[in-house]
């Protein structure tokens, strides 16, 4: 059983499902879900949240946004962010490195990808 | 008498004003034939012009419906996509199920379920095509939305030129609007622009189309990156 509290930003219920599934085959069934960045932080305050996997593309705030309020709040600034998205141009990665992300995945992701990034992230 | 006379510097005149007159001609004579080509392209591509603008005010009109279709399509593939997670779901559950209650010395049937599972995690990894897909359609009405509304204030600009309603309407007849559906459009632009707008889970900022980005990355370009 994992040890892990992970919170899923993504606004696409579908994406929040399989990545969930994914998330529980692979052992870590404590999770909670966001819509956006601004009820990512939300959630942030009430649960107990050590690994955020987040998409980019989200209405009201979106991940780039979110990793960046999160990387200046002090108490979350450490915690592991890998981003999850259909976005994969040169620049947006390093849009994403630039606002604090650990690792970036670009969708479709494998269960495998998520494992071995999160087994990275976790080392 | 001396009024009636012509004097010499006046010959002179008309002399010079004759020259001016010919060479005039003269010109006449190169640009007639420029301009009667320039008239007859105009006659025959005027009808081509209206065929094209109404193309245009069709396309404009239908617009909505195309957004309105786009947004049916991803609303049923939701439904599908849901359905499909329903059964998957199910499906590993039987197989959990069936793994609890399994002889453990069994390898073969402990084989099987586990080929079971692994294609039910396949097929609901593959469902991420639905939000991919979902995305890029919203994509699509965005631009389609923003398209619609170029259209829509070009025509508006020329229609609100101060300038008199008949040479208005004879400019928006020459690109073939016709000024009744134009001035039903304009009734509705405010309705329909905020029903193509609105509503969407739409990316991060207002409508705008992307300009081109750099080169795509792959996962392994990405892998390296982070290391």
């Amino acid at each position: 059983m994992s040890d892990l509290f992970i919170l899923i930003v993504d606004d696409s219920p579908t994406m929040r499902r399989i990545i969930k599934n994914t998330l529980e085959r692979l052992g870590h069934r404590e999770s909670v879900e966001a819509s956006n960045g601004k009820e990512a932080l939300q959630q942030l305050e009430e649960h107990p949240i050590n690994f955020i996997i987040t998409d980019w593309n989200m209405p009201e705030m979106n991940g780039l946004e979110f990793v960046t309020e999160l990387r200046t709040t002090p108490e979350y600034a450490k915690i592991p962010v890998l981003m999850i998205t259909t976005r994969g141009m040169k620049d947006d990665v390093l849009q994403a490195v630039q606002a604090g992300v650990n690792n970036y995945v670009v969708k479709p992701f494998t269960p495998e990808t998520l494992e071995q990034k999160m087994n990275k992230l976790l080392a | 008498m001396e009024s009636s006379m012509i004097k010499n510097d006046d010959y002179g005149e008309i002399i010079t004003r004759i020259k001016q007159i010919k060479s005039l001609f003269a010109f006449g004579e190169g640009i007639l034939p420029f301009l009667e080509e320039l008239f007859v392209f105009l006659r025959e591509v005027s009808p081509l012009l209206n065929d094209v603008s109404e193309s245009i005010m069709n396309t404009t009109g239908l617009m909505p419906d195309a957004a309105s279709e786009l947004d049916t399509a991803v609303a049923e593939t939701t439904d599908a996509t849901y359905q499909i997670m329903n059964r998957v779901e199910q499906i590993m559950s039987h197989v959990d199920t069936l793994e609890m209650g399994a002889n453990p010395e069994d390898m073969e049937a402990a084989m099987m379920l586990g080929e079971i599972r692994n294609d039910a995690i396949a097929i609901m990894t593959a469902l991420q095509f639905h939000d991919i897909v979902s995305q890029k359609l919203v994509h699509v009405r965005k631009v389609m939305a923003e398209i619609q509304i170029k259209m829509l204030q070009l025509f508006t600009r020329v229609y609100e030129l101060h300038i008199e309603d008949e040479i208005k309407e004879n400019i928006l007849s020459t690109f073939g609007v016709n000024i009744e559906k134009f001035h039903n459009m304009m009734e509705k632009k405010i309705n329909v622009d905020s029903r193509m707008t609105a509503d969407s889970p739409a990316p991060e900022s207002p409508i705008k189309v992307q300009a081109p980005q750099t080169s795509a990355f792959n996962q392994n370009d990405i892998d390296d990156l982070f290391g």
